[in-house]
């Protein structure tokens, strides 16, 4: 650097710099424009939600949520010009959103401060505009089963004929990681999820009718053979949660569903005389987890924005 | 603090002082589905850099949505994004 300023510590690290601009608050949201409600109390309580900001530079979102729930911005969206939706998948809370940007705002009756410029006369830190200030920073990894065990006990193979509602708890996560960096009283983060996963629970069910009467295990006349398989799953995003001074990372579910097959074979007098097959339902992929490069949490203070 | 710096604001709270930690932005921009960039910043030799990935507009449940990854090379001052299935908005930042 030729000319401007750059403020470091003692670690090396740029505090503030005229080539670079710094983040500052711009305001917080604490409840969403949009709730999946398909999802209301089940998985856990596992909710999508999105939260609507106006903003003519792309956002950098931090949320809290109290301690013990899960949470994590899922993806960032540009609506139209200066309208951004923030994606968050959550448990139980609606988190409060805080959203930074480079552009710095100055608080009302903040008089004194200090201003750095870059070589367009643009700000690049404004100490009366909230600057980011960051008290923590861990990189993560994820747990590697969403859940410690999926049971398929209660679910019918016949055409996905199980209800979401009785099923839920099967997929609900339960295994989390845990790191200690040291917390404030009210913790802000920041975690974009890449992370996902999906596992299942596949129930199969064989059925025999025989048209006639049954001989050392063979049909003496006609027989027809069902064949039913249902793959219940669940799909995942990581989230982080936080209790004391340690950040956990963990799972979220944010979307499931289930896929069916039937297949039948028709038999006369043990020669085949055709069937049918048919299948329903769609499903992202198998009992994978992609995306599992470690992710950075960024931790700040969200007392101090408030 | 014995050095350094501390900035007051308008009622004597403190607004920022040389003990506070923070990130610059470097820059934020998108990397479509399929695609690869690369930048370099030669202001950022010598700095802290991460790169963070945010999706724009994942798919569910109908086929699988695989992250960019980005490295850092040449003493850091050179972002490489490549190998995702989604649109992402890609966060530069450094200290």
């Amino acid at each position: 650097m030729s000319f401007g300023i750059e403020a470091t510590n003692t670690g090396g690290q740029v505090l503030i710099s005229s080539e670079f601009k710094n983040l500052h608050f711009k305001y917080k949201k604490t409840s969403p424009d949009y709730v999946d409600s398909n999802s209301n109390g089940l998985f856990g309580g596992c909710k999508v939600m999105r939260y609507r900001f106006y903003l003519s530079e792309t956002p950098v979102p931090f949320f809290h949520v109290p301690s013990g729930h899960s949470c994590a911005v899922t993806a960032v969206k540009s609506v139209s010009t200066g309208v951004w939706d923030i994606e968050l998948v959550t448990n139980g809370v609606n988190p409060e959103v805080y959203v930074f940007a480079t552009e710095a705002v100055v608080i009302p009756g903040e008089t004194h401060g200090l201003q750095v410029f870059n070589s367009s006369s643009q700000v690049t830190f404004d100490s009366r505009a909230a600057p980011l200030l960051v008290t923590g920073l861990i990189t993560i990894s994820q747990p590697g089963q969403p859940s410690s065990s999926y049971s398929s006990s209660g679910f019918e193979a016949d055409g996905c004929a199980t209800g979401v509602g009785t099923y839920s708890n099967s997929f609900t996560p339960n295994n989390t990681t845990w790191y200690n960096p040291g917390l404030p009283s009210k913790p802000l983060m920041f975690f974009s999820s890449t992370a996902q996963a999906e596992r299942e629970v596949h129930v199969q069910k064989e059925e025999d009718e025989c048209d006639g009467f049954w001989l050392k295990g063979d049909c003496v006349g006609f027989r027809r053979n069902y064949d039913y398989d249902s793959w219940y799953w669940a799909f995942y995003r990581n989230t982080i949660r936080w209790s004391g001074s340690s950040i956990g990372s963990t799972w979220c579910v944010a979307a499931w569903g289930c896929h069916w097959e039937y297949n039948k074979d028709s038999y006369a007098f043990g020669i085949s005389n055709g069937g049918s097959s048919s299948s329903g339902g769609a499903w992202p992929y198998s009992n994978e987890t992609i995306n599992t490069f470690n992710n950075t949490v960024i931790i700040g203070n969200a007392a101090y924005y408030d | 603090m014995s050095y350094g710096f501390t900035m007051w604001g308008a009622n004597g709270n403190v607004m920022y002082d040389s003990t506070s930690v923070t990130w610059n932005q470097v820059d934020f921009y998108v990397v479509g589905a399929g695609s690869s960039n690369t930048r370099t910043f030669n202001s950022l030799g010598g700095k802290e850099v991460k790169v963070v990935m945010f999706f724009i507009d994942p798919p569910y449940t109908s086929r699988k949505a695989t992250s960019h990854t980005a490295s850092l090379s040449n003493g850091n001052k050179t972002i490489s994004i490549s190998g995702g299935s989604e649109s992402m908005y890609i966060l530069v930042l450094m200290r």
